[in-house]
């Protein structure tokens, strides 16, 4: 389990942060994967900033960080038109391309109502990277 | 501070897959990854018709629709750097174990790349090369992959000797017949269908990926599709051909025991299907006189479908329905498709999107009366 954690009390359960590294540890748009309080949790490094979610695809359950990431997508067209909006950052999973953003879960014209889980992240001066989760129901802090 | 790198956490899916009966995968993809290792075992002329004379074309392009993405699971390339499907080892550590799959017939849909060839004899001996290298490097490797017999659809005799070659060899679970340019109901296939009820091997037809993409490969009724999604929603159309061709053509009344698996072309137009040729059966003019049963009477006995890909209905019990309609109870296998884009995990199938009456049925049962003792089990 992390060590290091700090708590922040917020909405009930206290916000956990869980350091996974420092900043040059994370090749850009290749998730690395991890487990923290026994989630399976992918975080990412991206030209839009950190971001981290849960390794489980909402639709089949593929481990989605193995996936494609991108700053940008298709976006609804005209048949054999290609539209491409640079405006979201997504993850697009390794077995049916579902794609979803990784900023807020969402799946990318509406696939799918399930969202992706996802975690947020910081960055502290010295570089190094944390997931905020909150904490199990019950644990202390 | 060091929170555990994982590499798949399969833990709570192999949980409940262990609570089904052994599970029978009826669609796993090996390639080969350069098909140029099995010019060895081919001749000179069949090896130049296959792998080209080193003479550069420019302008044609092979592939009327490229995939949008990619047709393989972008998890599943190989620790080699080799494409989805080319490593027996990693496929066994990826898929077979953690989702404890007894048996998987092994579908080669590399065998289409004979569809568009003009030189059959070149097709069948490139085949049979293809043939003894995957028994060799997959079932060789681990009985629980299980072979089939890839022939040319043009070449009957060339066909029929094939079977003979490997119908013997253990590991051997079926023949697959790459969907060319010939109907499967006419009598020219016969021998074909003679030497598998024969042998008990079920024909097994899966799209190539050379529909409505190639010279000779079935084509999409009505023009051709300019897009992938509507060339993949349309592939249900070479299955249906398929079935209806059979049945109509009479070969399951000359050969009783002959088994027909169509996998990854749907499942759901099956029953409004038969209901169709039910009806034109009846009111035939004479010309189907010579069917002994109406063409819904040889589902339960001749012929397979496999789960992948499920259509995913608003609700689910929709998708019950259709599946009862269609005898699912003894016509339905799983499939995973395994490693292509649109893999199904078997437990989502099992559990969440099957209802609990069918789970074992298709998880085992059903591929167990299809395939027998071929199963290795
Ligand atoms: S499992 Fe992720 S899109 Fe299907």
């Amino acid at each position: 389990m992390s060590a290091g954690a700090t708590s922040t009390a917020a909405r009930g359960r206290p916000l956990v942060r869980h350091y996974v590294g420092t900043v040059e540890e994370f090749e850009p748009d290749r998730f690395r994967t991890f487990e923290i309080e026994g989630r399976p949790v992918g975080v990412v490094r991206t030209a839009a900033g950190f971001f981290a979610c849960r390794n489980r695809c909402p639709h089949q359950g593929a481990d989605i960080c193995a996936g494609a990431v991108s700053v940008g997508t298709m976006v609804p067209s005209q048949p054999m038109q290609y539209v491409y909006s640079a405006d979201r950052c997504i993850v697009a999973c390794p077995w049916h391309r579902w794609e979803f953003d990784l900023r807020d879960g969402e799946g990318i014209q509406g696939i799918t109502k399930k969202r992706l889980v996802t975690y947020a992240v910081e960055v502290d001066e010295d570089g190094r990277v944390a997931v905020l989760m909150r904490g199990r129901k019950g644990a202390g802090s | 501070m060091n929170p555990t790198t994982i590499e798949r956490d399969q833990g709570a899916m192999t949980a409940e897959a262990e609570r089904l009966p052994a599970l029978i995968d009826c669609d796993v993809h090996p390639i080969v990854a350069d098909v140029s290792v099995l010019r060895p075992n081919m001749s000179a002329r069949a090896a130049r018709r296959a792998f080209g004379a080193d003479v550069p074309v420019y302008s044609r392009d092979p592939n009327r629709i490229p995939h949008p993405s990619s047709g393989l699971r972008l998890d599943a390339k190989t620790p080699s750097g080799g494409p989805p499907g080319s490593d027996p080892q990693f496929a066994l550590e990826q898929w077979i174990d953690p989702c404890a799959i007894a048996a998987a017939v092994l579908v080669p849909v590399q065998a289409g790349l004979v569809i568009p060839w003009g030189d059959e004899a070149a097709g069948s001996e490139f085949l049979a090369a293809f043939n003894t290298h995957l028994l060799e490097e997959w079932t060789g490797l681990d009985s629980r992959y299980r072979s089939v017999i890839s022939i040319s659809p043009y070449d009957a005799r060339g066909a029929v000797a094939e079977i003979e070659r490997l119908a013997g060899v253990e590991g051997i679970c079926g023949i697959f017949i790459p969907h060319g340019a010939v109907a499967l109901g006419r009598s020219q296939m016969f021998p074909i269908y003679e030497a598998a009820e024969h042998h008990g091997l079920p024909i097994i037809l899966h799209p190539t990926g050379a529909e409505a993409n190639f010279a000779e490969a079935p084509r999409i009724a009505g023009g051709s599709p300019d897009t992938y999604p509507e060339r993949h929603a349309m592939l249900a159309q070479p299955g249906q051909q398929i079935f209806t061709s059979m049945i109509f053509g009479g070969a399951f009344d000359r050969f009783p025991g002959l088994k027909l698996c169509l996998v990854e072309y749907g499942v759901t137009w099956a029953a409004p299907l038969l209901w169709r040729m039910d009806r034109a059966y009846e009111q035939g003019d004479g010309e189907l006189s010579g069917l002994r049963r109406k063409p819904t009477d040889y589902l339960a006995d001749n012929i397979r479908f496999t789960t992948q890909p499920l259509d995913e209905p608003p609700e689910r019990e929709m998708l019950w329905k259709m599946l009862d309609l269609m005898q699912a109870e003894r016509t339905l296998m799983f499939s995973s498709d395994y490693p292509h884009w649109d893999t199904d995990d078997p437990t989502t199938i099992l559990t969440s999107r099957l209802p609990e009456r069918l789970r074992a049925r298709v998880a085992h049962d059903n591929a167990v009366e299809c395939f027998g003792d071929r199963l290795g089990l």
